[in-house]
């Protein structure tokens, strides 16, 4: 006995040893917290922003993708997560990945990422991975970081069906979950994470192309060498978007892997074609190929244009010679960074990101972005400038929280301006007063696109780059040349209103617009149209107006001549409300009919607890400021930009299941 | 006198717990659980204590089959290959079936029956280990090391064929179908135990599957000439086979159940992940091979229980999901197994030198 204490206490003390060093807590975790550049799906935004005509078009595309969609499986419905009790105290994050930076270099920034949102978000993270690409081992680590119960797992879906069990057993416990890297989505893949973090391929073509097309051409040519995969597929549909868009001609060039026979037959093509002028390559393997078909032809840089996805010390050389536009980064900095926020956000505040897609690129890669960065840890100062305030008008106290709290956790020189009422005229001279000042960076409303033109201009001739949030359309639709704008994507929020409602089944979609004139409700209308399409039902849109009792009976008499239609989408409280007072004269039940709204008020909510509403679309404010702060302080200090003109910060959607959270926040956060 | 009594008790003691080569990591698995217990959050949970029986049971099963031989006096590098090659026979047939010449020879969804085929094949697998060590009298380390790589080729070569009709997703052969029966029977969720606790546990048939394995291994090893077959021919080969043993079969069926045993592994793996690519099971050989070691099987062989490597795969498990929950990071998990590898070996080492 004696000999058996001997022995348990020598492998005990051994053993101990070594776990209690291998234990020493390896702590990632510091100040900050962050924000989520949420950005919307691809075509849909992408286009949306060029004008509301383009959107028919766009649209068209977009029903091929997300036809293909419904088809192989329904809307996934996303799980709500339950959030923290304190959503002060450092969270506790692990990431599961298929790869790690100890073996694969490309991992290295991606957990750069991670650990810098980790120090701006306040949280831990934990990274797991397998010691070599090992699918199986990954799922088993998924299950065993369940098994943790972090405040939040985010994740590779490297592959959807092996990852779909143990993901799930993260969701059934409420642990809000987002994919990163690898994904292609919470419908796609099947499964009812947040959002997946990754390149837009299809916007990085359609982008890219109007970069090359701003300048006029005859033919637009995609030189292609992987001519199977979907991910290229994209780029190219993309890129003869903006082709078409601009008049221009449009051809797929299919190349190889093999360099010399590729630059071959980009050249016989060009010996056919001489009057291709615009390029788009791949990535290197169509790029190199393309460089030596230039130096045979003996072309001098700005005879054809040209543009490339990825980067390599090639395409670098030739964006520093001018003979390539840009390189497509698919920033995978963001990837992670973003990943640890939209986490943050969702476990504290119950935020959710607003696209299943959220992109992290196309970054371009320009003659200007060569440059170095800031570095984490530079000093940084922000003016915001903005068209109201918390001071006189309530909804912009949550706005101003969230760039408060990410300017506190950034550890960022925060201004806020705004005059003491409305007043575009005042809200203009402050911008140019916040020039002035020369700040590494401004955020600003664009409240008034033509009076703010000039200002946010000499912002930019100065070299300080713009975001916009709240109010604005994008740089592409503003017609000024500032990096994102942060806000609700209206034609998004309809359409997946539309996604949720259809899945509850039903016959006939009904739009109840009270302001048929405005842009937002006529892209709200678009997007449920496109859903109910999607979803084989019939669409028609009912027109009321401000006076609740009269838009009331207008309900009440479409509903007599239309007695089939029976899923409903109101654009506030001005259309909720008669709708309400419909549903209460002809003593319909909540079996009758399926209704959805944008916006919240009391009714709503009222109704949302009662089941007779799905849910209400919120805009997520906080977001806006959280998400502007974030964006400026990417690109100053790590270089990372804005992949979508529209960085969508709703539809936050309010159902039964979050409707306390967000009662509960609201005013602060919500 | 007291001092000669002392080491004589404790010569003794020493030589009684020899007789039990499970002894050091019994302690040690105890050591560790109490250690984990006390250090990682939520270690007692009900979904910790499953996943870490579910995530061992499957590479447990093939663990069984390798101790056999390491007490055989043989190695087999080949289990990960041959685990990857199990799980592609078996989600060929359920997915697409047999086709040949443009004719189906098999339907799809075979069920059992591609689970028995898929058996076999890796049954015919281990016979080629078998047959090769035993025919050239090449070491198994190297014999099975080059069929370590040949066979993984040949799983290779099944994900890029035409029997595996993929496209797009090169390589991966994967489940569409509404999951059959056989897939719960293999590795469904036990309800019963998951539902005892919240959050729920993740226990799956994959440990009824490893206990039985381990049953009847401790059965055969303990009970039957041919596990005392067995253990002479890891002891002294030519004693065995002055005594009439036939130690060129006990190894050559210790290899065809060993390649059975990883295709039982694939199978069962790929009826809760329906997903299955080229890499599957790769370095999964060695861990094997640690199992064993920390169990307290010796490498030369004639030493060890079947007991022991079932509990060393449990402890290297039950290790990789503390260090989870104690928040520790990966790159320590490999670091930390070979710490127990060395501890163990030595103490294993210092029990036997009676």
């Amino acid at each position: 006995m004696k000999l058996n204490k001997k022995i348990t206490l020598m492998v005990g003390l051994l053993v101990m040893a070594f776990v209690a060093v291998a234990c020493e807590p390896q702590v990632v975790e510091v100040e900050k917290e962050v924000q989520v550049t949420v950005e919307v799906e691809k075509i849909v935004e992408v286009e949306k922003e060029v004008e509301v005509e383009k959107i028919v078009e766009v649209e068209v595309e977009k029903e091929v993708e997300v036809e293909k969609i419904v088809e192989v499986e329904k809307i996934v419905e996303v799980a709500v997560p339950v959030i923290v009790d304190d959503p002060n105290r450092t969270l506790d994050i692990i990431a599961v990945q298929h790869a790690e930076c100890s073996w694969d270099a490309f991992w290295c920034t991606v957990q750069d990422g991670i650990n810098q949102g980790a120090l701006d978000n306040n949280v831990n993270v934990t990274i797991l991975a397998p010691d070599e690409f090992d699918i199986d081992k990954t799922a088993s680590l998924i299950e065993q970081a369940v098994a943790a119960q972090p405040d939040a797992i985010m994740l590779t879906v490297t592959d959807p069906t092996v990852f779909a069990d143990p993901i799930n057993a993260a969701l059934d416990l409420g642990i809000p979950v987002v994919a990163y890297n690898a994904g292609s989505g919470p419908n796609e893949d099947g499964i009812g994470y947040l959002t997946y973090l990754g390149q837009d391929e299809y916007a990085g073509g359609y982008l890219g192309g109007q970069r090359l097309a701003a300048e006029g051409g005859t033919l637009g040519v995609c030189v292609n060498h992987a001519p199977g995969a979907v991910n290229v597929a994209r780029r190219c549909a993309g890129f003869e978007q903006a082709m078409t868009e601009a008049g221009i001609a449009y051809e797929e060039l299919v190349t190889n892997d093999d360099p010399a026979e590729s630059s071959t037959i980009i050249g016989d093509y060009y010996a056919a074609n001489p009057d291709a002028d615009i390029f788009i390559t791949m990535g290197p393997n169509s790029a190199v190929p393309f460089y030596a078909f230039l130096d045979n032809e003996g072309l001098a840089p700005g005879d054809v244009k040209h543009g490339t996805f990825d980067n390599s010390p090639e395409i670098t050389a030739n964006i520093e010679n001018g003979t390539t536009m840009f390189g497509i980064d698919q920033q995978p900095f963001l990837q992670g960074y973003g990943g640890v926020t939209a986490l943050s956000l969702a476990a504290r505040y119950g935020i959710l990101p607003a696209a299943p897609v959220t992109a992290t690129g196309p970054g371009f890669i320009t003659v200007d972005t060569l440059g170095d960065p800031a570095g984490a840890d530079a000093p940084m100062s922000i003016i915001a400038v903005q068209h109201a305030e918390c001071a006189w008008d309530a909804f912009w106290c949550v706005v101003q929280n969230g760039a408060t709290t990410a300017a506190e956790r950034m550890n960022i020189d925060l201004q806020i301006l705004a005059p003491d009422s409305f007043d575009i005229d005042a809200t203009g001279s402050l911008i140019e007063q916040a020039v002035a000042a020369q700040p590494d960076a401004i955020m600003l409303t664009v409240t008034d696109a033509t009076a703010f033109a000039g200002p946010i201009q000499a912002a930019l001739d100065a070299g300080i780059p713009v975001v916009a949030y709240n109010a604005g359309a994008g740089p592409t639709v503003d017609g000024i040349d500032y990096l994102t704008y942060l806000g609700q994507d209206e034609y998004a929020g309809g359409y997946q209103g539309g996604q949720r409602l259809a899945a509850l089944g039903g016959t006939k979609g009904v739009c109840i617009n009270h302001a048929p004139g405005a842009t937002s409700t006529s892209l709200r209308c678009s997007g449920f149209e496109q859903a109910m399409s999607e979803a084989g039902l019939a669409y028609e849109e009912l027109v009321t107006n401000d006076d609740p009792a009269e838009s009331a009976t207008i309900i009440g008499d479409y509903y007599a001549a239309n007695p089939d239609a029976d899923i409903f989408i109101t654009m506030g409280p001005n259309s909720a409300v008669p709708f309400y007072a419909f549903v209460d004269n002809e003593g319909l039940t909540t079996d009758d009919f399926i209704h959805g709204t944008f916006d919240l008020s009391p009714e709503i909510s009222a109704n949302i607890q009662s089941g007779a509403t799905q849910f209400g679309i919120d805009q997520q404010p906080f977001l806006q400021g959280y998400g502007a702060v974030q964006a400026l302080n990417l690109l100053h200090r790590h270089g990372v930009v804005p992949a979508l003109p529209v960085t969508s910060t709703g539809p936050g959607f309010v159902t039964v299941d979050n409707l306390t959270v967000v009662q509960a926040l609201a005013g602060e956060f919500r | 006198m007291a001092s000669a009594t002392s080491p004589s008790n404790f010569q003794k003691a020493r030589a009684r717990l020899a007789n039990y080569s499970e002894v050091v990591v019994l302690i040690s698995f105890v050591l560790l659980f109490l250690i984990f217990t006390l250090t990682a959050d939520n270690f007692l949970s009900l979904l910790s204590i499953t996943n870490i029986l579910t995530i061992a049971s499957i590479k447990g099963i093939f663990v069984i089959g390798v101790a056999m031989l390491m007490i055989s006096g043989e190695f087999d590098l080949s289990v990960g290959s041959t685990l990857a090659v199990g799980a592609y026979v078996f989600a060929i047939l359920m997915e697409h079936g047999f086709v040949m010449g443009g004719s189906q020879i098999l339907p799809a969804g075979l069920g059992f029956l591609a689970l028995i085929i898929s058996l076999i094949i890796c049954g015919l697998l281990g016979l080629v280990n078998g047959l090769i060590v035993v025919r050239s009298g090449i070491p198994s380390f190297i014999a099975t090391l080059g069929t370590m790589l040949a066979f993984r080729g040949i799983a290779r070569a099944m994900g890029n064929s035409e029997l595996a009709k993929t496209s797009g997703n090169a390589d991966v052969v994967r489940f569409t179908g509404e999951a059959p029966p056989l897939f719960n029977v293999l590795n469904g969720d036990i309800n019963f135990i998951n539902d005892l606790g919240t959050p729920a546990g993740g226990a799956r048939m994959a440990i009824v599957w490893f206990f039985l394995v381990v049953l009847v291994a401790v059965i055969v090893m303990r009970y039957t000439r041919y596990g005392s077959w067995v253990y002479a021919t890891g002891g002294s080969r030519v004693a065995a086979l002055a005594q009439g043993v036939r130690t060129d079969r006990i190894i050559i069926w210790n290899f065809i159940v060993t390649g059975a045993l990883a295709g039982l592994a694939g199978v069962v793996q790929f009826a809760s992940r329906p997903a299955i690519d080229p890499a599957r099971g790769e370095g999964w050989e060695l861990i094997a091979v640690a199992a064993c070691v920390i169990g307290g099987i010796w490498l030369q062989g004639g030493y060890g229980t079947i007991i022991g490597a079932a509990i060393g795969m449990l402890l290297l498990q039950m290790v990789e999901q503390g260090l989870i929950l104690a928040g520790v990071d990966i790159q320590l998990f490999q670091a930390t197994i070979g710490l127990i590898l060395i501890v163990a070996v030595i103490s294993n080492t210092w029990l036997s030198r009676t």
